[in-house]
């Protein structure tokens, strides 16, 4: 069962925007939140609590994984975390069903719809 | 507010604490605006609560560990540490007491029910209603000396049995010992 991504769907916002900020390159989590930040156009602002209870329980899920602190690391007190295969393939598969919602929202949507005379 | 904030991780479960907590508060002191240092307290007023009720798990930095450590965890330990002095002392209190408490009961009321009654006397005694081990001998003589001649269940008399006791099964059985 945990070969399938679309088991872990869907991903809550913060897991989804904590997923995409790490996609990019590794981070640690003062890095995570001003990416989130960044992606939401400063709408979406992750709180320690909020970003470390996430990674916690994405660790245990393995969707992420800690990873050494790089040389040249000043601040002891930071980890790095890293987008595992698994994250990425089940970030990978919550894209693909967000692309279908869309799709189909904007079929739906009366704004889209021709309408009748 | 930093003092508040760092009692709040304190307030957090161990694990969760050792791992994160140290970071958390260098965020917090990496936020020198006033209106978000409050909305990063409440923020550790939610991830507290969080922690505490919707993420607990007992021995959660064991199993933890070892999934990270690539080991399926087939059982969770929860405590840390071996019961302390105590607890142990009160166990082995409640133990004792509760111990002395059934033998009293068994071996004054309980008896009286179980034991088989010379003829006499079982006429009075009341149904067995349960597992009952009586010892024959011994009851036949208490009172009366003589030996066993034969019993009397549910009415029917009974061939005499060899051996030290009988046992008896079900509800509503009357055992009643007769002598000579």
């Amino acid at each position: 069962m945990r070969d399938d991504p679309a088991q872990q769907l869907p991903l809550t916002p913060a897991t989804l925007h904590i997923l995409l900020a790490l996609a990019g390159e590794d981070l640690h989590g003062y890095g995570i939140m001003q990416e989130v930040l960044r992606q939401s156009e400063g709408k979406y602002k992750l709180g320690p609590g909020t970003l470390y209870d996430n990674l916690q329980r994405l660790s245990d899920q393995r969707l992420v994984e800690e990873i050494a602190t790089p040389d040249g690391e000043q601040e002891a007190r930071r980890r790095y975390y890293r987008l595992t295969t698994w994250g990425q393939s089940v970030l990978t598969a919550e894209v693909s069903r967000l692309e279908r919602v869309v799709k189909d929202a904007k079929l739906r949507l009366p704004a889209n719809k021709p309408r009748r005379a | 507010m930093r003092t508040l904030y760092r009692l709040l991780l304190q307030l957090h479960p161990p694990a969760f604490r050792e791992r994160y907590a140290a970071e958390m508060l260098w965020i917090f002191d990496q936020t020198e605006d006033g209106l978000e240092t409050v909305r990063l307290l409440g923020d550790g007023v939610v991830s507290l609560l969080r922690q505490w009720t919707v993420r607990r798990v007992p021995g959660d930095a064991h199993s933890s560990r070892a999934a990270q450590a690539g080991a399926a965890p087939m059982f969770l330990v929860s405590a840390r540490r071996p019961p302390a002095g105590r607890v142990l002392f009160s166990g082995a209190l409640c133990s004792f007491l509760m111990f002395g408490a059934v033998g009293s009961v068994i071996a004054r009321g309980g008896c009286q029910g179980f034991a088989v009654m010379p003829h006499a006397e079982a006429a009075r005694s009341r149904p067995l209603s349960f597992l009952a081990m009586a010892a024959l001998p011994q009851a036949a003589t208490a009172d009366e000396p003589g030996s066993i001649s034969g019993l009397v269940i549910d009415g029917m008399t009974q061939q005499p049995l060899a051996g030290a006791s009988v046992l008896v099964l079900g509800r509503g059985i009357r055992l009643e010992a007769t002598t000579d």
